[in-house]
C-alpha cells in the first residue's frame, strides 16, 4: 500500500518535472502537426469557414506543373549542394589531420566562420557580390577580359548554355539548375564544407594508426590506404553528413528569398519551401500548403529511412 | 626526403590558404564595402580596400532605420529563449534521466519524435495557435513557442545520464529533495553541457529568420535577421547601408564563436548539433 502511494507520489513528480516542456512540444507541436493533417484536407483562406475536399489539395500538388518545377529546383539545390560540401570538406580535413602542422587551430577557425553565421547575412554578402552591375564579380570578369554575366537574373539552365553552343535543347529536367541558382547553391556550399571538415575531422581522429602500420607492412601505397582503409573507416562522418545535409538542404529558404524575393528569373529558384510560403502567405491557400508541407514531410522521410535501410549498411561501425 | 617534405608542406599550406580566401572573402568584401562611401561603393575600377573609409554607413543605419531597435529585440529574444530552454530542459531531462514515472518512456520517445518533423510543416499552424493567443508582434510569440526544445532535453539527458548516482544519494540522506539535489549537485556539474546548449541555443535563436517573419509585421518589432531582409527588400540599392547592417548582424556571433571556439567545435563533433 505505501508502495503504491509512493509511485503514485514519484509519478506526480515528474509530471510536474516534465510538464513545462510538455506543455510547449504540446500546444507547439503536437496541435500544430495534428491541425496542419487535419488542416491539408480543407480549403481556406483563413477569412472564411475551412470547406473539407477530401485529398483533392494533394492531388491537385502532384498534378501542378508548378510544385513539381519547385521539387526540381530543390533537387538541384540539393544535388549540388551535397556533393561539394562532402569533397571539399573531406579534402580539407585530410590536408588539416597533421596535428603537428603549423597553423591548423587558425584554418579550422576560419573555415568553421561560414557555418556559424547567419544565412540571412551570408546571403547579403553574396548577393552584394553578385550584384548585376555593380558587383565584384563582375568587376573581376572585365578585369580578365570577359563579358559581365547577369548573376542573378538568368534563367537558363547552366547545362543547357553549354549545349546552346550545339544548338541542342534539352528536357527540362536535364536543363540543370539556372545561372541564379548555381549562386544559391555556391552560398550553400561556403557555408556547409566547415561543418563537414569539422565531422570529417573528428572522424579522422578516431581512425587508429594501427591500420596504417598494417597496411604499411603489406606495402600499401598512399591511394590504397585512402581508398581501402580511410574511405571506409569515415563512412559514420559521411553517413551522419548526408542525412543532416539532405534534412537542411531540402528546407533552404531565407537565402532563397534575400537574393530571389520574387522566386528568381522564371521563377527557377521557387524551391519548395518557398512554393509552400507563397501558397500560404502570398494566396492564403491554408490548406493546399499544408498538403504541400505534409508531401514535403513524406519526402524527406522517405529519403532518412531509405538511408537508413540501405545506406547504413554500408556503414562501418568498426 | 626533408625538402620533399618541405615541398609538401608548402603545397599544403598554400591550398589551405586558397581555401580559407574563399572562406573569408564575403566576410572581408561586405566589411570593406560597409566603410566605403556611395560614390566608391559604385565605382569601377574598384578597390579592395576603401581609400576614404567612413562610418557614414552605420550612421545612416542607426538614424534612418530603427536597427538599434532590431539589435535589442535580438538580443532579449534569443536571450530569454535561451534562459527558458536551459530551465525547461534541466527540469525534464531531470524526471527522464532520474524520476520513474507512468509513460516516462513513451513520453520521452514522443518527444524525441519531434525532432524529425520539418519546421516549415508546423510553422503555418503554430503562426494561427500564436494568433489566438493574441501573440502576434509581440515577445511572447516569438519566444514561447521555443522556450522548450525536444533536442535540447535530450542532449542534456544524455548528460544526466553519465553522472553518477552516488553524488545525490549523498544529498538525499541529507534532506535535499529532488528540486534542491538538481539545483545544487546537476546544476554545478553540468556547467559544460549547459554552456553548450546556451551557445547554441542563442546562435540559433539570433539566427533564425522564418518564424519571425511569420510572427512580426510591425517595424518595431522586427529582429536583426528579419530588419536586415526586409531592409534588403525594401530599401533598393543602399549596398553600403546593407553591409554595415550585415556586419553588425554577424558580429555577435562571431564574437561569441572566437570565444568559444574550442568548445564550439568540440560539441559539433560529439554532438551533432548545428
Amino acid at each position: 500500500m505505501i508502495s503504491k502511494r509512493k509511485k503514485f507520489r514519484d509519478s506526480i513528480k515528474g509530471y510536474m518535472f516534465i510538464s513545462p516542456t510538455a506543455l510547449v512540444i504540446t500546444v507547439f507541436v503536437f496541435f500544430p502537426l495534428i491541425y496542419a493533417f487535419i488542416m491539408s484536407f480543407h480549403t481556406w483562406n483563413m477569412s472564411s469557414a475551412p470547406i473539407y475536399v477530401g485529398l483533392r489539395n494533394y492531388t491537385t500538388a502532384l498534378k501542378s506543373v508548378d510544385f513539381w518545377n519547385s521539387m526540381l529546383y530543390t533537387f538541384y539545390y540539393v544535388l549540388g549542394v551535397l556533393p561539394f560540401s562532402l569533397v571539399f570538406g573531406l579534402f580539407f580535413a585530410l590536408l588539416l589531420r597533421d596535428n603537428t602542422m603549423r597553423g591548423t587551430g587558425i584554418y579550422r577557425v576560419i573555415y568553421f566562420m561560414p557555418v556559424v553565421t547567419s544565412p540571412i547575412a551570408a546571403a547579403m554578402g553574396f548577393n552584394w557580390i553578385f550584384e548585376n552591375q555593380m558587383g565584384i564579380a563582375n568587376h573581376l570578369l572585365e578585369k580578365i577580359g570577359s563579358q559581365p554575366v547577369s548573376w542573378l537574373s538568368t534563367p537558363t539552365g547552366i547545362l543547357q548554355m553549354f549545349f546552346n553552343n550545339f544548338n541542342i535543347a534539352l528536357p527540362k529536367v536535364l536543363q540543370g539548375p539556372s545561372l541564379t541558382m548555381c549562386v544559391i547553391i555556391l552560398l550553400g556550399i561556403w557555408q556547409n564544407v566547415g561543418y563537414a571538415t569539422v565531422v570529417y575531422l573528428a572522424g579522422l581522429q578516431s581512425i587508429s594508426d594501427t591500420y596504417y602500420e598494417a597496411a604499411s607492412l603489406d606495402g600499401a601505397t598512399k591511394w590504397k590506404k585512402f581508398w581501402h582503409i580511410t574511405l571506409p573507416l569515415l563512412s559514420p562522418s559521411t553517413f551522419f553528413l548526408l542525412i543532416m545535409f539532405i534534412i537542411a538542404s531540402f528546407q533552404v529558404f531565407g537565402p532563397i528569398q534575400i537574393m530571389t524575393p520574387a522566386g528568381g528569373p522564371l521563377n527557377t529558384t521557387s524551391v519548395i519551401v518557398f512554393y509552400l510560403y507563397r501558397q500560404a502567405f502570398s494566396y492564403y491557400n491554408m490548406g493546399y500548403a499544408m498538403a504541400v508541407a505534409f508531401l514535403l514531410m513524406g519526402f524527406i522521410l522517405t529519403m532518412t529511412i531509405f538511408q537508413f535501410r540501405f545506406l547504413e549498411r554500408k556503414v562501418n561501425y568498426e | 626526403m626533408s625538402k620533399r617534405k618541405g615541398i609538401i608542406s608548402v603545397l599544403k599550406h598554400s591550398v589551405l590558404i586558397i581555401g580559407a580566401s574563399f572562406m573569408l572573402f564575403p566576410f572581408f568584401w561586405s566589411v570593406s564595402t560597409s566603410f566605403k562611401g556611395l560614390k566608391e561603393i559604385f565605382r569601377n575600377p574598384f578597390s579592395f580596400v576603401p581609400l576614404h573609409p567612413t562610418f557614414g554607413n552605420y550612421v545612416a543605419l542607426f538614424n534612418e532605420i530603427p536597427f538599434a531597435r532590431y539589435l535589442l529585440n535580438s538580443f532579449i529574444v534569443a536571450s530569454l529563449t535561451t534562459l527558458l530552454q536551459i530551465v525547461t530542459a534541466m527540469l525534464s531531462a531531470y524526471a527522464f534521466s532520474r524520476l520513474k514515472f507512468k509513460g516516462r518512456d513513451l513520453i520521452f520517445y514522443a518527444f524525441l519524435a519531434t525532432m524529425m518533423i520539418p519546421g516549415q510543416l508546423l510553422m503555418i499552424p503554430q503562426y494561427l495557435v500564436v494568433a489566438r493567443f493574441g501573440w502576434i508582434n509581440s515577445y511572447q510569440g516569438l519566444i514561447i513557442p521555443y522556450a522548450a526544445t525536444a533536442l535540447t532535453t535530450f542532449f542534456l539527458r544524455q548528460f544526466f545520464l553519465t553522472i553518477p548516482k552516488d553524488l545525490e544519494d549523498v544529498a538525499v540522506i541529507d534532506g535535499c529533495n529532488s528540486f534542491q539535489v538538481l539545483v545544487k549537485i546537476f546544476l554545478p556539474i553540468s556547467k559544460p553541457a549547459i554552456s553548450t546548449i546556451a551557445v547554441f541555443s542563442f546562435m540559433w535563436s539570433w539566427n533564425s529568420y522564418f518564424w519571425p517573419l511569420l510572427v512580426v509585421n510591425v517595424p518595431e518589432m522586427r529582429t536583426v535577421q528579419l530588419g536586415l531582409a526586409m531592409f534588403r527588400t525594401e530599401g533598393g540599392m543602399q549596398w553600403g547601408q546593407f553591409m554595415a547592417g550585415t556586419v553588425i548582424a554577424t558580429l555577435p556571433i562571431l564574437i561569441a564563436y572566437f570565444f568559444a571556439q574550442k568548445h564550439f567545435i568540440k560539441s559539433i563533433t560529439l554532438t551533432g548539433l548545428k
